[in-house]
């Protein structure tokens, strides 16, 4: 009987609902890759539709792919399809999903993105306003000095 | 995508938690001057302190009150300095004149004196074997030359200064106080080793010595029928006590690193830039 049901529930079916409203139908096993939602279902067993409020449905498609194509291959060319703002959304999706492993791939892709790069591309990126006075710049340009070495122009 | 910048702020600055664990050191150190919360997340010891045990574990051991990422730039700075190989000093003999003084130790009256001017790109090597450098001063037979009687010996102060033209620097070569015998036709030698270059000049010390031949002609009869005697040539060079043997390529490095030394605040990493390894030399000092 136990063997029975534990495969009925390998190939249940979840619907994840995204902030936008876009519906998702998954497998089990593909949705316990996340792990928030894995606790949403240990604490109420019979659940079938989880909402998912902080992501919108076209980064929560992105994201279920992922799981199900995870390997070094898929990603090491997963990041390069997305723009910086869908790798930050990405970001915080997998964070509040709480999947460890796009996680890490996102983290590395946006510090890559910005590795070597000077502080205004940085501030652009993140859309970030420079709110140190021209004196502090300067302080910290010169106390910073070893590091811009060899930054790439922008 | 309007709600996407409506959010910036706290967008970037949960992004930026997440990420900042991945960044190189340099891409840390720039993202530290993007903004004053950047500045305050980026240069956290949390951040650095493992950063600064991977690259400069020895740095991370010691108790300081210093910042992680203060600790890490200095280590940087020192790793950078001992890559770097010495620039090339930027002289040429034709900025120097070398100026040469036997003067009597008794009395301080001038025995010989000389100076050695540089034409720019023109005087490289002399009579000696080419490939060696050694610099002939000539006197010529009229005044400035104190006489003695044959067979005299006195205490002489010799010393060789190379002055950079318009007085931009002077470094003293040789200042050496020892015997000279005054015999028409001998030659004295002086010898004096050079200081090591940097900081550990008296406690290490160098291979290279400045070298003074003294060539002295007789001139003429005294009072008393003995002869007269005085300087008649003085060349001065560099020699290697390695091998005893002076190569051009290797005093003329020597003369220009220190001349432009002496135009410059001495760097105690300077220590670091010769490549010759000091040995303890046992220079031979004329009797």
């Amino acid at each position: 009987m136990a063997e029975e049901k534990s495969q009925a529930s390998s190939s249940k079916m979840l619907t994840l609902k995204a902030s936008d409203g876009v519906l998702f139908e998954v497998e089990l096993n593909i949705a316990k890759e996340m792990k928030t939602v894995q606790a949403y279902i240990d604490d109420c067993e019979d659940i079938e539709t989880i909402p998912i409020p902080n992501v919108l449905g076209k980064h929560l498609a992105i994201v279920i792919e992922y799981i199900k194509k995870t390997n070094e291959e898929y990603d090491a060319e997963f990041e390069k399809q997305w723009n910086m703002d869908d790798l930050q959304l990405l970001l915080l999706a997998a964070n509040y999903l709480n999947i460890s492993g796009l996680q890490e791939c996102l983290c590395k892709a946006i510090a890559k993105r910005i590795e070597n790069k000077s502080p205004e591309y940085v501030r652009k990126v993140f859309n970030i306003e420079n709110d140190h006075s021209p004196e502090e710049e300067a302080k910290l340009r010169k106390e910073y000095k070893w590091a811009f070495e060899g930054v790439d122009k922008d | 995508m309007v709600e996407t910048h409506s959010h910036s702020t706290t967008l970037s600055w949960e992004i930026l938690i997440l990420i900042a664990h991945y960044l190189d050191p340099k891409t840390l150190a720039i993202a530290s001057c993007v903004s004053k919360s950047w500045l305050h997340s980026m240069s956290s010891d949390l951040l650095w302190k493992p950063i600064l045990t991977t690259h400069f574990p020895s740095l991370s051991t010691l108790p300081s009150n210093v910042s992680y990422c203060r600790l890490f730039a200095l280590g940087h700075g020192a790793a950078k300095r001992r890559r770097q190989t010495p620039s090339k000093p930027n002289l040429s003999l034709g900025d120097l004149i070398f100026a040469v003084t036997i003067t009597s130790n008794r009395d301080f009256s001038m025995i010989a004196a000389s100076l050695r001017i540089f034409l720019a790109g023109v005087d490289a090597l002399q009579e000696d074997p080419p490939g060696v450098f050694r610099f002939c001063i000539g006197f010529d037979c009229g005044g400035g030359v104190a006489v003695r009687n044959e067979g005299l010996e006195e205490v002489v102060k010799v010393t060789w200064n190379v002055v950079m033209k318009g007085w931009r620097g002077v470094f003293t070569l040789m200042d050496y106080v020892g015997k000279m015998g005054f015999v028409g036709g001998g030659e004295e030698w002086f010898s004096q080793e050079l200081p090591a270059p940097g900081c550990c000049s008296k406690v290490v010390a160098s291979s290279v010595v400045a070298d003074m031949r003294v060539g002295m002609c007789g001139c003429g009869e005294s009072d008393d029928g003995g002869g007269k005697v005085k300087v008649g040539k003085i060349s001065v060079g560099i020699l290697n006590v390695d091998d005893w043997r002076s190569s051009s390529t290797e005093g003329c490095r020597t003369i220009m690193s220190r001349v432009s030394l002496s135009c410059r605040a001495r760097d105690p990493c300077s220590i670091h830039q010769w490549s010759d390894t000091p040995t303890y030399c046992n220079g031979r000092k004329p009797e």
